[in-house]
């Protein structure tokens, strides 16, 4: 089932109480770089709370539902979808204003790479995608868990959306950035052409990533870091910390973004200048029918 | 300690991973910060060693004294 009409669309939130509202915020607890992406899963506290992808190293593992954006309950046959979303940031100030967000189900997550490791390291995929199950549209993103020296090129080799394996992710160069960020992506001042954002490269002809079977790094980058599987959903760019920036995706967009039951929802983000300790706040509301 | 030696303890066994986390507590426990990679190291350990004990299932009319007897 889905939304045949507005009249179905209305009635669902106006008569038939299939809405969730969600109440984020999210205090931000690192030193971040201008312009740099960064996981705001790792990279702060508040509601929901804090990830610091702790499980078992090299092995592949689902995200805690608890630790991501409330979105209600199942619902399926039905389908969910987010009807709106208002963003500000507090304190008030240039640091935190002008800033892309990216809504995204984090799907899976292999943690604790060693990052001066230079050989070869496997994951095991102990347990798979639970959502896009045939990896359609699922990209990858290095997450830094904690500081690290980069510097130095890596590449992953994965299983794409058409159960091809031995598939290699273009040479990235890691960024000199800190915990939480998006290692493989740019930030102000350090374009290049070997780095890409916010996610890995992948060969050409691929729309997605299944599974992750190894990776390897050029030379020894400092740190540790885990590749991280996510389904972006949308985005909204954050204007001015004096007002709230919203998007109702009926009236703004023509299109409501899809969400699937058991989503791992949360937020990637590239700052405009240094947050630490500022705080994006704001609802999330969702509808079904 | 390296991360690649906090890496391979928190990949070993149930003694090493014991072995690792004592390591951090005494990092604490003597003043020291723990860094910023220890930090998930820590929640993973703590998840694993602590967290995740199996329940112990008692049979009290077994065990226990008190109002209602012992068998």
């Amino acid at each position: 089932m889905a939304f045949s009409s507005v009249g179905s669309y209305v009635n669902s939130q106006v008569n038939a109480g299939k809405y969730q509202f969600y109440a984020f915020r999210k205090s931000w607890q690192v030193s971040n770089t201008t312009r740099a992406w960064y996981d705001m899963s790792y990279t702060s506290t508040g509601a929901p709370a804090q990830n610091f992808y702790a499980s078992t190293p090299l092995q592949s593992a689902v995200l805690d539902y608890n630790k991501s954006l409330y979105h209600g309950p199942a619902v399926s046959p039905e389908k969910k979808y987010l009807h709106r979303w208002s963003v500000t940031y507090n304190p008030p100030g240039v640091n935190g204003n002008n800033t892309p967000i990216l809504l995204c189900d984090y799907l899976l997550y292999y943690p604790f790479i060693d990052m001066d490791d230079t050989t070869l390291q496997s994951f095991t995929n102990s347990v798979s995608l639970p959502r896009y199950t045939d990896g359609r549209g699922v990209m990858m993103m290095l997450v830094a868990q904690g500081s690290f020296t980069g510097g130095e090129s890596v590449t992953v080799s994965y299983t794409n959306q058409n159960g091809v394996s031995g598939r290699t992710s273009t040479v990235t160069t890691i960024l000199s950035v800190g915990a939480g960020a998006i290692m493989n992506a740019s930030s102000a001042g350090t374009g290049s052409p070997t780095r890409y954002g916010p996610f890995m490269p992948l060969m050409s002809g691929d729309t997605g990533v299944r599974s992750v079977e190894s990776i390897k790094f050029a030379a020894a980058n400092g740190g540790i870091c885990a590749v991280v599987l996510v389904k972006p959903i949308t985005q909204i760019t954050f204007g001015d910390g004096t007002c709230f920036t919203e998007k109702e995706f009926f009236k703004d967009q023509a299109s409501l973004p899809k969400v699937e039951d058991g989503a791992c929802l949360n937020f990637i983000i590239q700052p405009l200048g240094n947050i630490l300790s500022g705080v994006y706040a704001g609802l999330l509301e969702f509808v079904w029918g | 300690m390296t991360n690649s030696e906090k890496i391979k303890l928190l990949s070993g066994t149930k003694d090493e991973m014991v072995k690792l986390m004592n390591y951090l507590l005494d990092k604490t426990a003597s003043g020291q910060q723990l860094d910023s990679t220890e930090i998930p190291m820590l929640v993973y350990l703590k998840e694993d060693l602590l967290d995740s004990q199996p329940v112990l299932v008692a049979d009290m009319s077994a065990s226990m004294t008190g109002a209602g007897g012992m068998l």
